[in-house]
């Protein structure tokens, strides 16, 4: 695959993976530019990939550590984004605030897995871990996530 | 199927739906720029690694171009001065705030309050103890009709902002924060703005 091929079927995708984990538009592009950037630098290599998608988000998301790190202390800026995308739909508006709290590594997990649909096995190699690991992580991340989801009664209540 | 599944399925499933709300979130930036940005990446490294003694003399020459505030004053700009940071109050009253780099914030406070914007600017885990929340931080549409956002990563790269003092609150003053990314470079920041309680301590006025 040539890259104007890679960047144009996958450029979306990974934009809406990284505003996921990010919650915000204008910083979402700005890593996944830098991401595709660097991707684009190392295509040779990149090209043989087995997932260069989850690459460039993974790759986003870690030009935003330190970053993300300063923000989780950060209360009151938070409302006062002005770069929320318009029109954005609040589904799974708590789980993903919860999501974002997550441990770096857990979140990655999380993203590789679910919003990405890697196996076990292509998440490990990417991540630099054991499969087993992978699985502890998801597990906890998944227990963590799993309580900011309303269930059937809570819903049953709301209405 | 047992209670790890049916989380598993339960975190999956709403992650999922939250991605494919998003349908319309698309990527602005063309091709072109990030085949141009990794080149312009590309040569940098290829100067740093294989040249450090001449890039230095290379960093020395591009010294000459030098980031220092200003306000808007055509024609007096030299070719090779980039401003770091430029306030113009727009013939409609609107004043556009332009940011390439920013180290003094209290510069640029200064400078929006000379031209009657109560402000508050400072870097984001910094802010002025004395600000206050404008009540309910007003509402989206608020914000929305003060703060316009204007944005390219690419070079020039430069942050800009445009500020509607006519939208503005009554006893509302502007917070304008700034966030420095990682990896630190040029353009690698981002400008918040939102809304406090205008005070002689938070935004001058």
């Amino acid at each position: 695959m040539e890259f104007a091929e890679f960047y144009t079927s996958a450029r979306d995708d990974c934009l809406r993976v990284v505003l996921l984990n990010v919650g915000d538009r204008q910083l979402a592009e700005d890593l996944v530019a830098e991401a595709f950037s660097r991707a684009w630098r190392s295509w040779r290599k990149l090209r043989e990939h087995p997932a260069p998608q989850a690459w460039v988000v993974r790759t986003a998301l870690n030009a935003n550590v330190s970053w993300w790190r300063r923000r989780r202390r950060e209360v009151e800026l938070a409302d006062h984004d002005i770069a929320a995308p318009a029109g954005q739909d609040p589904v799974g508006e708590d789980l993903l605030a919860a999501l974002r709290r997550l441990p770096e590594r857990q979140r990655e997990v999380v993203t590789l897995r679910l919003l990405l649909d890697l196996d076990i096995e292509t998440t490990a190699r990417l991540l630099g871990i054991a499969p087993g690991t992978v699985g502890a992580h998801l597990h906890r991340a998944v227990a963590a996530l799993r309580a900011a989801i309303p269930s059937p009664k809570d819903q049953e209540t709301r209405t | 199927m047992n209670d790890n599944d049916n989380a598993l399925g339960a975190v999956r499933g709403t992650l999922t739906a939250a991605r494919d709300s998003l349908t319309e979130v698309r990527m602005k930036t063309p091709l072109n720029d990030i085949v141009r940005h990794g080149r312009a990446a590309r040569r940098r490294h290829k100067l740093t690694g294989l040249a450090g003694a001449a890039a230095v003399m290379i960093g020395a020459t591009l010294g000459l171009i030098t980031l220092m505030p200003s306000s808007h004053q055509p024609g007096r700009q030299a070719s090779a001065q980039l401003t770091a940071w430029t306030v113009v109050k727009q013939s409609d009253g609107n004043v556009r705030v332009t940011i390439r780099e920013l180290r003094n914030p209290a510069g640029l406070q200064t400078r929006l309050r000379a031209d009657g914007v109560p402000a508050s600017v400072t870097f984001i885990g910094d802010q002025n103890p004395a600000c206050r929340p404008y009540p309910g931080a007003g509402t989206k549409s608020q914000r929305r009709r003060l703060l316009e956002g204007v944005y390219t990563f690419f070079p020039p790269r430069y942050k800009a902002m445009v500020i509607h003092p006519s939208a503005l609150p009554a006893g509302a003053g502007v917070l304008i924060s700034v966030q420095h990314y990682q990896p630190p470079h040029p353009g690698s920041f981002g400008i918040t703005g939102g809304l406090v309680e205008a005070s002689q301590h938070c935004t001058g006025s």
